[in-house]
C-alpha cells in the first residue's frame, strides 16, 4: 500500500472534516441548492405519506418499465447538472479573456480558480456522457426493447434492477464528491501520468474512478440483458427482419457496450492500482508507460460514443417514419448500415490520438478506417430524408426534434471527416474545434432524446406533453446550440485550445461573448422545459392518451394501452409483418381483442438489488477514502447478498387468466370514457383522472 | 419457442456431457501445451519460428478444448454460444494486434533506443 | 417463409383468417437464456484479459523491465507446464461433474466437484508459492512496469478461479439442499463454462507469458 501524504487513520482513512469545503461560496451555493431541493422531496414524500408507495412500487421494482423510467430520471437529474457545470464554464471563459480582465471570488481572472475549473469541466464529461446520456438511453433502451419484441419482461429483470442501482451508485459518487472532497482535475478522459499520485494527490481522481467503474459494471450487465433479451424472447412471428429499427440499433450497441465497456475497466483499473499499491503502469518512471494508458482508454473510449450515438439514430429511425406515413426507407440496408457501424467503431480508436507519434502509415490507416464510418452514417442520413420524400408529413415536436437532429448529424459528422484527416489533426487537436464537433454529434444524441421522450410520454404516462410549450423548448434549445457551437467552431479554427480557465488573448472575447449568449438561450430553454413539464402534468387529465396518441404510430409497442400494463401484452401478439401496429391499422385489425386470456405469471419485487447498491456505494465511498475496514465489509457483504439470495430460488406472483381478461377490457375502454379504476400496476403518473 | 417442460437433465447444453470427449480433451490440450515446452526449451528454430509455432499450437489448444470440452458448433442449442465466442476472435485481433502495431512504430519515433 | 432469407421487404396481406394472438403455451426456454446471458458476461470477461494482454504486449519492450527481472527471470516454462497440468486436471473432474449430472447421480456429482475444487486450490497454491518466490528475488510488482502487469495478468486469472472456487463450495451445498433442479443444473452448467473458460484463458497466459518469455 502507497502511504499518502496527507493525514490517514484507520478508522477514518483520508476523511477529516477539512474535506469539506464549507469556505467556498460556490460550492456552498450548490449545497443550499441541493438542501432545499432534498428537503421539498422528502417532505413531500412525508407529507403525502408515499414512503411505502416508493419502496414498493420503484425502488424495489424489476419492472423493465419502472427501471427504465428510474433511469431517465437519474440521467435528468445529472443533465442539469451537467448544464449547471456547462454554464458556469462558458461564463468563465467570457468573463477570463485577456491579461486585463478581473478576478473575483479569489480567483486572479474570471470566478473560478483553475483548480476549481479543471474539476467542473472534468465532472461535466464525466457526468454528461456517463451519467447523464448513457442512463437516459439506457432508459429508453430498458423500456422500449421488451416491449418491441414483443416480451413481457427482460431476459434477466433482476439483474436488469441491480444494473440500474449500479449506475445510480457511480452518480451518486459523482454528487457527494460535489460536498466532500473534490473531484477530478484531470478531465473525463483522465490522461497519465497526470492521474498518477504525484500530480493528483487528492481524492478527485479517486472519484473519477470508482464512479466510472461502477457505472461500467451497470452498463456491463445491462448490456448482456438486452443482448439476451433480443436473442431469446421475440414473439411468434417476430423474425429478425421484422424488428423495429430501434431495436436493431438497441443490439449493436449493447454488444459495443458488453466488448468496449471491460476494457476501460481494466484501464481505469490499472490506474487505481498505481495509485494504491504503487505499480508502475503508467507512471513516468521504472518502466511504466503513459501512453498505454491512453491507448487503453481509447480502445473503450471510441466505441462509447457510438454506443451513445446509435441509439439516438435508432429513435430518429422510429419518429421520422411515424411522422412521414411512411415505412422507413430501405430498411435491410439501415440494418447492414447499423451493424457495420458497430464493427467499424472497434477499428478507429487511434484517431483521439493522431499527434502521440505513431508513424504516418499507422496514422493513415486509421484515417481511413474512420473515414469508412461515414459511409453507412451518410446512409442513415439519405434513408431519412428519402423516408421523407412522398410522405404525409406533420410536424409534431418529435419530429421537429428529430429533423433538427439530421441536420447537427450532418454538421457533426463532416466536421468529424475533418479531424479524421491526420494533416487537418495536427493542427486542430486539443483545440475547441474538437470540442463543437463532439458537442453536434452529442446534441443528435439530446435531440433525438428529446423528440423520444415526447413521443413516448403518452405512451409511458397515460397523458400527452404540451405541444404549444414543447415547440419553444426546441426553438430555443436549437438555436442556443447552433449559436454556441458556430461560434466555437470558429474559435477552433483560430487555435484556442481546449479546457482553459484562462484566455491568453483579448481578441477572442467577441465569439466567446456570441457563446454565452447562446448558453443563455439555452438557459431559456431549460426554462421552457420546466414550464412545459407544469403545463403537461396540470393538464393531464384532458390530455389522455390511448393506445396511440399520435394516430400514425408504427412498431409494436404501440399495441398496448397507454400508460402500458406491468404484463405488457394481455396476450402475447403474433407478429406479421415489420410495422406491426401500422399493419394492423392499415388492415383494420386494430380493434380486434384477444379472446382466450391465460395465466400470466410475472416476478416479484425484491430490495436485494437496493441493498446491493448500497453496499457498493459504501464500497466506492471506503476505497475513494482509503478506508479499508469499509472496504472489505461491504465488499464482504456483497458476495454474503448474492450467494444467499443465490440459495433463495425464483419467485414470481401469477395473475389468473380471468384477471388478466378484466383488466384488458378495463383498460380498452377509450380514455374519453376513464375507467374508474386504474389500471392495476399501470404507471399511472399522479393517478391521470381516475378515482382511488 | 417450445414449451419448456423437459427434464432439466435432459436439455441439450447437458445433453452433450460424455466422459469420452472429456477424456481426449484433457489428454490433446496437454500434450499440445507440452509440445510447447519442449520446443521452448530445446531452442529448436530461430525466435521467430518459435514464437510462431508456439502461437499456432495455442490456437489449437483452443480449437481442441472448443470442440472437445465446450461442444461448441452451430446446431440451434449451441449457435448463439459458439457466435458470441467468435467474437472474441476479431476482438482479440484487433485490440492486441493494432495495438502492437501502433507501439511499434511509437516506440522506434519517441523513445530512446 | 417459402425459401431463403425472408428480407421483409413485403408486408403480406392478412388473408381471411389472420393469427393476431400467439399460442397460450407458448413459453420460452429459460436454460438456454440463461446459458446464452453467461456466455455473454464470458464474451466481456475475455475482454479484460485482452486488455491485460494488450497492456502486456506494451509493457514487456525492454524499457519496461527499468533494469530489473526479465520475462525468462520470472517465468519458468517448467513450473508453469506443471500449473498447467494441475489446471486441466481439474478441468477434467468438472467435466465429469456434468456427466454425473447429464445422468442424475447426485453424490459422484458432489465428489467430483469437491475433487476439481481441491485440485483448483492446489494450483491456486502452487502460484501462490511461485509469486511468493518472485517477490523475495526482488521481483514485486512495484519494482517495474513490466513485473506490474506481469503480476496483473496471473493475479487477475487467480482471482478469476478462486472466485469460481467459492461458486463450487455454494454449488455443493445446493446439490445437497436441492438435487438436479433446473436452477442448480443451469447453474452448474454455467459454471462448467466459467471453469473451462478460465482454463482457456490459462493457454494463452501460459504460452505468451511463460514460453514467449524463455524464447
Amino acid at each position: 500500500m502507497i502511504n499518502v501524504q496527507d493525514h490517514w487513520d484507520w478508522f477514518f482513512g483520508r476523511l477529516t472534516l477539512s474535506q469539506v469545503p464549507y469556505d467556498n461560496l460556490i460550492v456552498g451555493t450548490a449545497f443550499i441548492f441541493a438542501a432545499v431541493l432534498g428537503v421539498v422531496i422528502v417532505g413531500s414524500l412525508t407529507y403525502y405519506r408515499k414512503w411505502g408507495w416508493l419502496y414498493s412500487e420503484w425502488l424495489t421494482t424489476i419492472d423493465h418499465k419502472r427501471i427504465g423510467i428510474m433511469y431517465g430520471i437519474v440521467g435528468t437529474v445529472m443533465l442539469f447538472r451537467g448544464f449547471v457545470d456547462a454554464i458556469m464554464m462558458r461564463t468563465q471563459q467570457v468573463m477570463a479573456a485577456g491579461p486585463l480582465s478581473p478576478g473575483y471570488l479569489g480567483a486572479e481572472h474570471g470566478y473560478l480558480p483553475p483548480y476549481h475549473y479543471d474539476q467542473i469541466y472534468g465532472s461535466h464529461g464525466t457526468i454528461m456522457l456517463i451519467f447523464a446520456a448513457t442512463p437516459i438511453l439506457a432508459g429508453f433502451m430498458n423500456y422500449l426493447v421488451p416491449l418491441q419484441i414483443g416480451a413481457r419482461d427482460m431476459a434477466f429483470p433482476y439483474l436488469n434492477a441491480l444494473a440500474f442501482w449500479m449506475t445510480a451508485v457511480g452518480a451518486a459518487l459523482t454528487m457527494v464528491s460535489l460536498f466532500v472532497g473534490d473531484f477530478s482535475h484531470a478531465g473525463w478522459v483522465g490522461l497519465a501520468p497526470l492521474t498518477e499520485l504525484p500530480y493528483s494527490p487528492d481524492v478527485g481522481v479517486d472519484y473519477w474512478s470508482w464512479a466510472l467503474q461502477i457505472g461500467s459494471i451497470g452498463t456491463t450487465i445491462g448490456a448482456v440483458n438486452i443482448i439476451a433479451t433480443i436473442i431469446k424472447m421475440r414473439a411468434p412471428g417476430m423474425t429478425w427482419m421484422r424488428m423495429s429499427l430501434f431495436t436493431w440499433t438497441s443490439l449493436t450497441t449493447n454488444v459495443i457496450g458488453l466488448t468496449a465497456f471491460p476494457v476501460l475497466g481494466v484501464a481505469i483499473g490499472l490506474l487505481s492500482l498505481d495509485r494504491y499499491l504503487g505499480t508502475h503502469f503508467y507512471t513516468t518512471g521504472l518502466g511504466g508507460n503513459f501512453m498505454l494508458y491512453t491507448n487503453l482508454f481509447w480502445i473503450w473510449g471510441h466505441p462509447e460514443v457510438y454506443f451513445i450515438i446509435l441509439p439516438s439514430w435508432g429513435m430518429m429511425s422510429e419518429i421520422i417514419p411515424t411522422f412521414s406515413e411512411k415505412k422507413l426507407f430501405g430498411y435491410p440496408v439501415m440494418v447492414a448500415a447499423t451493424m457495420s457501424i458497430g464493427c467499424i467503431s472497434w477499428t478507429v480508436w487511434l484517431h483521439h490520438f493522431f499527434t502521440m507519434g505513431a508513424g504516418p502509415v499507422v496514422n493513415a490507416f486509421y484515417s481511413i478506417a474512420t473515414m469508412l464510418v461515414a459511409i453507412p452514417t451518410g446512409v442513415k442520413v439519405f434513408d431519412w430524408a428519402l423516408t421523407m420524400v412522398r410522405g404525409r408529413l406533420t410536424f409534431t415536436t418529435p419530429m421537429l426534434w428529430a429533423v433538427s437532429a439530421i441536420f447537427m448529424q450532418i454538421i457533426g459528422g463532416w466536421t468529424g471527416m475533418m479531424l479524421a484527416i491526420p494533416a487537418i489533426n495536427y493542427m486542430t487537436h486539443n483545440s475547441v474545434f474538437v470540442i463543437a464537433h463532439f458537442h453536434c454529434v452529442v446534441m443528435v444524441t439530446v435531440f433525438a432524446s428529446i423528440g423520444g421522450a415526447t413521443f413516448w410520454f403518452p405512451k409511458m404516462f397515460g397523458f400527452t406533453l404540451d405541444e404549444r410549450s414543447g415547440k419553444w423548448v426546441f426553438w430555443l434549445l436549437v438555436g442556443g446550440s447552433f449559436i454556441v457551437f458556430t461560434a466555437m467552431f470558429m474559435l477552433g479554427l483560430t487555435g484556442m485550445p481546449r479546457r482553459l480557465a484562462y484566455v491568453p488573448y483579448a481578441t477572442w472575447w467577441p465569439l466567446l461573448a456570441i457563446e454565452e449568449v447562446g448558453i443563455f438561450v439555452d438557459i431559456a430553454a431549460l426554462a421552457a422545459f420546466i414550464w412545459q413539464i407544469t403545463v403537461s402534468i396540470r393538464d393531464r387529465n384532458t390530455n389522455l392518451a390511448g393506445r396511440d396518441p399520435w394516430g400514425t404510430a408504427r412498431s409494436l409497442e404501440w399495441l398496448t394501452h397507454s400508460p402500458v400494463p406491468d404484463y405488457n401484452f394481455a396476450v402475447i401478439p403474433h407478429i406479421n409483418a415489420r410495422d406491426e401496429a401500422a399493419w394492423r391499422r392499415e388492415h383494420h385489425l386494430d380493434h380486434i381483442m384477444p379472446t382466450e386470456y391465460s395465466d400470466i405469471e410475472l416476478p416479484l419485487n425484491t430490495p436485494v438489488p437496493m441493498f446491493i447498491g448500497a453496499c457498493t456505494a459504501a464500497f466506492g465511498f471506503a476505497m475513494i477514502w482509503r478506508i479499508w475496514w469499509l472496504a472489505i465489509a461491504s465488499l464482504v457483504a456483497i458476495f454474503a447478498i448474492v450467494i444467499i439470495r443465490s440459495f433463495g430460488g425464483p419467485t414470481g406472483t401469477i395473475i389468473p387468466g380471468s384477471e388478466v381478461h378484466r383488466m384488458d377490457r378495463l383498460a380498452a375502454r377509450t380514455p374519453e370514457r376513464r375507467p374508474d379504476r386504474p389500471v392495476p400496476g399501470a404507471i399511472t403518473a399522479f393517478n391521470a383522472g381516475a378515482a382511488e | 419457442m417450445s414449451v419448456d417442460n423437459t427434464r432439466p437433465s435432459e436439455h441439450p447444453e447437458i445433453a452433450f456431457s460424455n466422459s469420452r470427449s472429456y477424456l481426449i480433451g484433457y489428454v490433446v490440450t496437454v500434450a499440445l501445451l507440452g509440445i510447447s515446452l519442449l520446443l521452448v526449451q530445446s531452442h529448436a528454430m530461430s525466435a521467430f519460428n518459435l514464437m510462431a509455432s508456439i502461437s499456432v499450437i495455442a490456437f489449437l489448444t483452443t480449437i481442441a478444448k472448443l470442440y472437445f470440452l465446450f461442444h461448441l458448433n452451430f446446431s440451434e442449442a449451441q449457435r448463439w454460444n459458439t457466435l458470441t465466442l467468435m467474437l472474441n476472435v476479431p476482438l482479440l485481433i484487433l485490440s492486441i494486434g493494432l495495438t502492437a502495431w501502433m507501439f511499434q512504430t511509437l516506440y522506434d519515433r519517441v523513445m530512446m533506443h | 417463409m417459402s425459401n431463403g432469407i425472408d428480407w421483409g421487404l413485403h408486408d403480406p396481406l392478412p388473408g381471411d383468417n389472420p393469427i393476431l394472438w400467439a399460442e397460450p403455451d407458448h413459453e420460452h426456454d429459460v436454460m438456454s437464456t440463461r446459458m446464452l446471458g453467461f456466455w455473454l458476461y464470458m464474451l466481456s470477461d475475455s475482454l479484460i484479459f485482452a486488455a491485460l494482454f494488450t497492456a502486456y504486449e506494451v509493457l514487456s519492450f525492454p524499457m519496461s523491465f527499468a533494469g530489473g527481472p526479465t520475462p525468462r527471470d520470472v517465468a519458468s516454462p517448467l513450473y508453469g507446464y506443471a500449473e498447467t497440468i494441475v489446471l486441466f486436471s481439474s478441468v477434467f473432474a468438472y467435466g465429469m461433474v456434468m456427466v454425473n449430472l447429464k445422468a442424475e447421480r447426485a453424490r459422484p456429482a458432489m465428489l467430483w466437484l469437491s475433487l476439481s475444487l481441491v485440485i483448483g486450490l492446489a494450483f491456486i497454491g502452487m502460484e501462490v508459492h511461485e509469486l511468493q518466490g518472485i517477490a523475495a528475488a526482488g521481483g514485486a510488482p512495484q519494482r517495474s512496469g513490466f513485473l506490474s502487469i506481469f503480476w496483473a495478468v496471473v493475479v487477475v486469472h487467480g482471482i478469476h478461479l478462486a472466485v469460481g472456487l467459492l461458486w463450487m463450495v455454494v454449488m455443493f451445498f445446493q446439490i445437497a439442499r436441492d438435487g438436479f433442479t433446473l436452477l442448480v443444473t443451469y447453474r452448474l452448467a454455467n459454471l462448467k463454462v466459467y471453469w473451462l473458460y478460465q482454463g482457456l484463458i490459462w493457454t494463452f497466459v501460459y504460452t505468451f507469458v511463460y514460453l514467449r518469455g524463455s524464447i
